[in-house]
């Protein structure tokens, strides 16, 4: 799936024209966006057949939130943070619009409004019902954030410097490579070598990563595990 | 793709399948050697080396991707045959000895797709053998014949009585999934390869257009097929390219459309010029040799794959100059907007083309 911050006029013209039918799927935020309403009213100025889905993400992700607690052992032990990417992918599965999507034509197009987390989490559904790029885009409200993925203990650090970071998971400084992961949605991060380490210049681009994302000098407030 | 291995292999068995198409079983010398396992779809290069000339020539292999104790080949012996097929139904016999590639595979099923939808013309049924049994997660015929037998008489899995080939009557893991149907088009059942085979084993997977009997096969089934679905072409170039356009018309993404083909579109190979816009370079094609060839002799490296005009792996960018487009990858429209070229077998039209390197 393609995914834009906007489109204009044209360009959604010309999905549709290309397009056998559309599905349109949007969450709370992007259910608002000016594109939203201006592709239904071209889609239905030609009489294409349209689909519209309203999906409640957000209120799904904030009772997923919720529910994490305290273990009923009694000893205090908590329980994991949720992982809302899963969960949601789960809750998008079982929606009515996965089962319509199936059984959609071939020229079928989808067009997303929605915030960018959901908007990765629907690309993995397309993913698995056997939907190619060119079928799928999103236009998303969220500013363009990548995570880095650490070569040496997986973690994914939300970060907006290409350059150099620390891992907040291990304290590793990384290179922040343009190698990117679509099952991720992050680059590459690689381990920084000794060599590069003597370079004091890099010590001056190194961006901390703050756990659990809080008071993140890059204004960054998200944390990730996938 | 540089071939530089190649195994000796020895024909074992050649079968009659019509009355221009022959299999052969191709062996090990040492017959307990094994071949290097492929994935369905993949072709090899046969060297056969005679009086007057080297034989080389590209088959898809048309036997289980399980076994690897040998493979096999169907070969149509071909009217405009440049000596290969001719060759090899006249003078190869069992016990001749060859040389083979490595399996090459351009052609490969989809991990992605839901379904699969084949569509074969003639002797182009050769690569979707395989698939068929990797996708009913069968080894080999004779596994079929036994699965079939105990279907017929009732005896099969009490999951799912009404298929022989439940997953758990799998004995192999597959490498992709999926359902699948085959199109296949030949001009009458005598001369279609494989055709009792298919008849008797997958009746509802099927479907052939007998040209003989005014069956034609159209595109017009593209257009009952749901997301998730991958399109395979593999026959006369006429057949394939009308499948692609269409499908591309449609909305079939790219990426859903495979293409084989084995021999590169010819025409009028005359020489032509091409300047490299950003290396302020300028260089000429000669008759006998492609763009790509005069490329790397310049030391530009362009990757490649199939070098027959199927993959797209050598496109490049055109900025001006008309281009005689020879190739089954890019689709009509963006033949037209000529901004683009397959430079291992596409040329220019007139003049010169310069070239967004």
């Amino acid at each position: 799936m393609k995914i834009f911050q906007t489109i204009d006029a044209e360009q959604l013209k010309s999905l549709v024209s290309h397009a056998a039918s559309l599905v349109v799927i949007m969450d709370e935020k992007g259910q608002v966006l000016a594109e939203s309403k201006r592709l239904q009213e071209i889609a239905g100025a030609t009489e294409l057949p349209l689909s519209t889905f309203v999906i409640h993400a957000d209120a799904f992700a904030k009772e997923c939130q919720s529910s994490a607690g305290v273990h009923p052992c009694g000893d205090g032990t908590a329980y994991p943070e949720p992982d809302i990417n899963r969960m949601l992918l789960g809750f998008f599965h079982d929606h009515a619009f996965a089962h319509i999507l199936q059984s959609q034509p071939m020229g079928t197009r989808v067009v997303v409004f929605a915030s960018r987390k959901v908007a990765e989490c629907l690309d993995m559904l397309f993913e698995c019902i056997g939907m190619t790029d060119e079928e799928a885009i999103a236009i998303v409200l969220d500013k363009p954030a990548h995570k880095v993925f650490c070569a040496a203990c997986y973690h994914l650090n939300p970060t907006r410097s290409d350059t150099y970071i620390r891992c907040e998971a291990c304290s590793r400084v990384l290179e922040v490579s343009t190698h990117y992961s679509k099952k991720h949605h992050a680059v590459m991060g690689y381990v920084a070598l000794a060599e590069q380490m003597r370079d004091r210049q890099i010590h001056s681009q190194i961006e901390t990563c703050h756990p659990e994302g809080k008071a993140n000098p890059s204004g960054m407030t998200e944390t990730h595990t996938l | 793709l540089r071939i530089t291995e190649t195994f000796v292999v020895e024909v074992a068995k050649i079968e009659q399948m019509t009355a221009t198409v022959k299999q052969y079983t191709l062996r090990p010398v040492d017959s307990s050697d094994r071949l290097p396992a492929f994935h369905p779809g993949a072709y090899i290069e046969t060297i056969i080396h005679t009086q007057k000339a080297v034989l080389k020539r590209h088959y898809s292999i048309c036997s289980s991707p399980a076994e690897t104790g040998y493979y096999q080949i169907a070969i149509q012996k071909s009217a405009a045959s440049r000596g290969g097929s001719v060759y090899w139904h006249e003078h190869v016999s069992v016990g001749k000895r060859l040389e083979i590639s490595a399996p090459i595979n351009h052609f490969a099923l989809s991990r992605r797709a839901r379904h699969h939808v084949f569509i074969a013309g003639g002797i182009g049924i050769t690569p979707f053998i395989p698939m068929i049994f990797e996708l009913t997660g069968t080894l080999d015929k004779a596994l079929l014949e036994v699965r079939y037998t105990a279907h017929q008489e009732g005896i099969s899995n009490p999951s799912n009585p009404s298929n022989p080939f439940t997953p758990s009557d799998r004995l192999i893991r597959p490498w992709t999934s999926g359902s699948w149907e085959l199109h296949f088009a030949a001009k009458s059942p005598e001369e279609c390869p494989f055709y009792a085979w298919l008849t008797k084993y997958f009746p509802e997977n099927t479907h052939f257009y007998f040209s003989k009997t005014g069956n034609r096969l159209t595109p017009n089934i593209l257009r009952q097929q749901t997301i998730g679905t991958h399109l395979y072409l593999c026959g006369p170039q006429g057949l394939m390219q009308e499948f692609r356009d269409e499908a591309r018309r449609i909305g079939y993404p790219k990426q859903s459309i495979h293409l084989e083909a084995f021999r590169a579109n010819t025409g009028d190979d005359d020489a032509f010029e091409v300047s490299l816009a950003r290396q302020n370079r300028r260089l000429t094609v000669a008759p006998n040799e492609t763009l790509l060839q005069a490329l790397r002799a310049e030391g530009i490296d362009v990757a490649s794959s199939c070098e027959v005009g199927g993959c797209g792996t050598c496109v490049i960018g055109v900025l001006t100059g008309k281009v005689d487009h020879r190739d089954f990858y890019l689709t009509e429209e963006e033949q037209c907007q000529n901004n683009e070229m397959v430079t291992c077998v596409s040329r220019a039209r007139e003049g010169h083309l310069v070239l967004d390197l």
